[in-house]
């Protein structure tokens, strides 16, 4: 920009002035040069052909004219001839005519003279065919020299040559080029006040635009610039002035937007910080109140647990009781035939109190598997499946389901024995509902457990139909149930879920198989570090 | 142009000049008399025009009535003299000398060159045998076409020397341009020529050949070949001014103009002596014809 500087006054100092200015002229001038430049060589080719022209035209004016004198020999003839030629053609300097016998002439404007025919520098190409060009002589001078053989009924005779002067065709060169410096001249004479008017008109507006643009840019949104045209620049001006209008009026509204924003703010703001000083308090009532729902779901769930196992102990004790029933109406009809014998006495005594025992060990064996787990041990994976199966083996023998149970004994796992229980009795106990629904002649329930150094994963497959993807989704959200109202709570596989991944760090996932339904528990075959 | 143009249209500027002075004296229109025979070398119709138009050019300064004439003989240029039709007489000196009398002209001027004779030459190739008159004898020899000069000259040549008309004495061939003639000798096909010495010096400038490769035999020199005459049948008061704007022709740019464009380098002043080498050539030739008439009686 400080090259700027230097230009003269008068010269707008912005860019696009100078580069329109520039251009302008340039293009100008490169068309002019160009033209002279195109068209110099073709009046230079055009000026040669004229004398090319003028050259056979003399010459065989000459011959022509001669030809008779020639033939007879008559010198004086064709010397009279082409002084009067040379006296009418100014621009020819000599006429050289050379007999192949005889003694050369050598005629120009101030004289004539005979020259011997081996000083005249022909070459023999001359007397066959012509040839033509510009040469430069010692002095220094230039001519244009034509040479032409002379025949006469495809006789040879001899050759002509005519030397023209070739000042007016250098004069024209000359003035092509004075007139192309001239047209030259004239075009920077004329581009400069033309291309200055032209720049100044195309870009003043644009500049005036611009600045105002730059008080736009700059907040002042009070710019307006006043051009008067009726064409795209006057059309852009009007459009600049609508448009610095509707920014003004944007402006002003934006500024009471802001303005609300900014009352709204604060009056968020300070509910925000009301909400702040109170949030510690509702995180608590919340967590408090999760705990609670959960407490609530976990007694839900044992709830349910009893209920299964109400179930469970009233299918265990059917058959004792039946029996048991049996024992005393058999000592009763005994004692009334008068046969209750001391021996049958004690026999059905002995047999009463093995049935209440054997029903009092299904008590024990209820609690004790629904005894809650203090502490994670390590505890024998067949032995918790088969403790789970024999709770629901009335169940499952009631209902003809047979459950196939593929696990090595060795397998240990690490975690709470009740709630892993539970969680099999609930997997076990919707593939049973499952079965029941689907109406499986055949139900099975497989259990499979595959070991691996890292994983213990243990799948749980039934025929009972499996399930559709909506079931698939929603199976462990909690309240969720398929099973008809009053027969599902919807909590039981919830809690298996939160079993298996809080408090064993598993995954329980369930998957739809041909025919069926597969959940698969996967346990971490070592403990975790935080229980171990 | 060759010498023979030259000749005829070298009193031109001696005319216009003469004109323009009578003209400034009053309204009396001036004319010239132009022998055409005498103008070789150039077309008629052509100098009329110019000689015309150079007149108007001439009187226009004066306001005067110019105009040209030209004669094809001399007899109606003479009637149109004794009749004040016309006030000068333009023609080679040998006409001027068979028409007028020494008591009809008074002076007048001719277009000269510098360095220069004028006159008559006789003239044969170096190596010739022709040495002197007598040798032409059998021989061809050329002349210009035209020409009551070499006509005459010739005639009193061979009448005096060989006491014969010259068409006893060889073959004689006439051409159009004085240039011919000593080309044709140059080149060898005629053994003589009689041309002018304005002709011969004109053709050696043109090509210094000739004058090494030709000789002169016999020459005859005069003041000028053609001349611008003035007649007793005009005032001396006229005569007067004629003289003095001749005088001053070659000092006016005009008049240089006119010098140059006639192939003179001046004018020079004339009187009727000038011309009387023609007289005597005349004279002589009548003698000479007369004293064969007497005695073929």
């Amino acid at each position: 920009m400080n090259r700027l500087w230097h230009l003269p006054r008068w010269l707008p100092k912005n860019r696009m002035f100078l580069r329109v200015f520039g251009v302008f002229g340039s293009l100008l001038l490169s068309l002019t040069v160009l033209y002279g430049v195109l068209i110099i060589p073709l009046q230079r080719d055009s000026l040669l052909k004229v004398l090319y022209s003028q050259a056979t035209t003399v010459s065989r004016s000459i011959i022509q004219a001669s030809s008779d004198a020639m033939l007879t020999d008559d010198f004086g003839f064709i010397v009279e001839h082409n002084l009067q030629v040379l006296r009418n053609n100014q621009s020819i300097q000599s006429v050289l005519i050379v007999p192949r016998r005889g003694t050369a002439m050598r005629i120009a404007p101030s004289g004539w003279e005979m020259l011997e025919t081996d000083t005249v520098r022909l070459k023999p190409a001359d007397f066959d065919v012509e040839s033509y060009g510009i040469i430069q002589t010692t002095g220094g001078t230039s001519r244009y020299r034509y040479t032409a053989p002379i025949r006469f009924s495809g006789v040879s005779w001899g050759a002509i040559r005519i030397d023209f002067d070739t000042s007016e065709y250098e004069a024209n060169i000359a003035q092509m080029y004075r007139q192309l410096l001239t047209i030259s001249g004239l075009s920077v004479l004329v581009i400069l006040p033309i291309g200055y008017f032209f720049a100044l008109w195309l870009t003043r507006p644009i500049a005036t635009i611009s600045a105002a643009a730059s008080r736009v840019a700059q907040g002042d949104l009070d710019a307006q610039v006043e051009i008067d045209r009726n064409d795209e620049i006057g059309q852009l001006s009007r459009s600049f002035n609508q448009m610095v209008a509707a920014l003004a009026e944007n402006r002003l509204r934006l500024e009471n937007v802001n303005l609300d924003l900014e009352i709204k703010v604060a009056e968020r703001t300070q509910a925000l910080d009301e909400l702040n000083r109170t949030l510690d308090q509702r995180v608590r009532d919340e967590i408090a109140k999760r705990k609670e729902q959960e407490q609530l779901l976990i007694h839900q769930s044992r709830l349910a647990a009893m209920g299964e196992m109400i179930g469970a102990i009233a299918h265990q004790w059917r058959q004792p009781l039946n029996a048991l029933s049996l024992v005393l109406q058999n000592i009763g009809m005994q004692f009334q035939v008068g046969r209750l014998t001391e021996e049958s006495m004690t026999r059905l005594q002995e047999k009463g109190e093995a049935m209440v025992m054997r029903m009092s060990t299904t008590i024990d064996d209820f609690r004790n598997f629904f005894k809650p787990n203090k502490h994670a041990e390590n505890f024998n994976l067949l032995v918790a499946l088969h403790g789970a199966t024999d709770i629901l083996e009335g169940v499952f023998r009631n209902h003809n389901i047979v459950v196939n149970i593929d696990c090595d004994p060795s397998i240990e796992v690490y975690g709470y024995v009740g709630e892993f229980s539970q969680v099999v009795l609930n997997i076990l106990g919707n593939a049973k509902d499952a079965l029941l629904i689907s109406g499986q002649v055949a139900p099975v329930i497989r259990v499979r457990v595959e070991a691996s150094p890292g994983t213990i994963v243990i799948r749980f497959e039934d025929n009972g139909g499996g399930m559709d993807e909506t079931t698939l989704h929603k199976i462990f959200e909690p309240y969720f149930t398929t099973k008809e109202e009053g027969k599902g709570t919807g909590i039981g596989l919830y809690m298996s879920k939160m079993i298996i991944e809080n408090s064993m760090h598993g995954r329980l996932e369930a998957a739809t198989i041909k025919g069926g339904a597969i959940f698969s528990v996967t346990l971490p075959r070592q403990a975790p570090k935080q229980d171990a | 142009m060759t010498h023979c143009f030259r000749r005829a249209l070298g009193f031109l500027p001696v005319g216009l000049l003469s004109f323009a002075c009578w003209a400034a004296q009053g309204p009396e229109p001036l004319n010239m008399g132009f022998y055409l025979p005498g103008i070789r070398d150039a077309n008629l119709a052509d100098v009329k025009v110019s000689l015309q138009l150079w007149a108007e050019e001439v009187g226009k300064p004066y306001k005067l009535q110019a105009k040209a004439l030209t004669y094809d003989d001399m007899p109606t240029l003479y009637r149109d003299v004794v009749q004040h039709r016309v006030s000068i007489v333009i023609a080679p000196g040998m006409e001027l000398a068979e028409t007028f009398s020494p008591d009809e002209l008074v002076e007048g001027f001719a277009g000269r060159r510098h360095g220069t004779d004028e006159g008559m030459a006789l003239i044969v190739p170096r190596n010739s045998p022709v040495h002197k008159f007598a040798d032409l004898r059998g021989k061809r020899l050329l002349r210009l076409a035209n020409d009551r000069l070499a006509e005459t000259f010739l005639e009193v040549q061979c009448r005096h020397q060989l006491a014969l008309a010259c068409r006893e004495l060889f073959s004689m061939s006439e051409e159009k341009r004085d240039i011919q003639p000593i080309h044709k000798v140059f080149f060898g096909q005629a053994d003589a020529a009689l041309v002018s010495l304005s002709a011969l010096y004109a053709a050696s400038e043109l090509n210094p050949q000739v004058a090494e490769r030709l000789r002169i035999v016999l020459d005859w020199k005069t003041r000028a070949l053609s001349f611008g005459m003035m007649t007793v049948y005009s005032t001396p008061d006229f005569r007067d001014l004629v003289l003095r704007a001749a005088m001053q022709a070659s000092k006016t740019v005009r008049g240089k103009q006119i010098l140059e464009l006639f192939k003179t380098d001046y004018m020079d002043r004339v009187n009727k002596s000038d011309l009387e080498p023609y007289w005597h050539l005349r004279r002589e030739h009548q003698e000479l014809v007369n004293t064969k008439a007497a005695r073929k009686k």
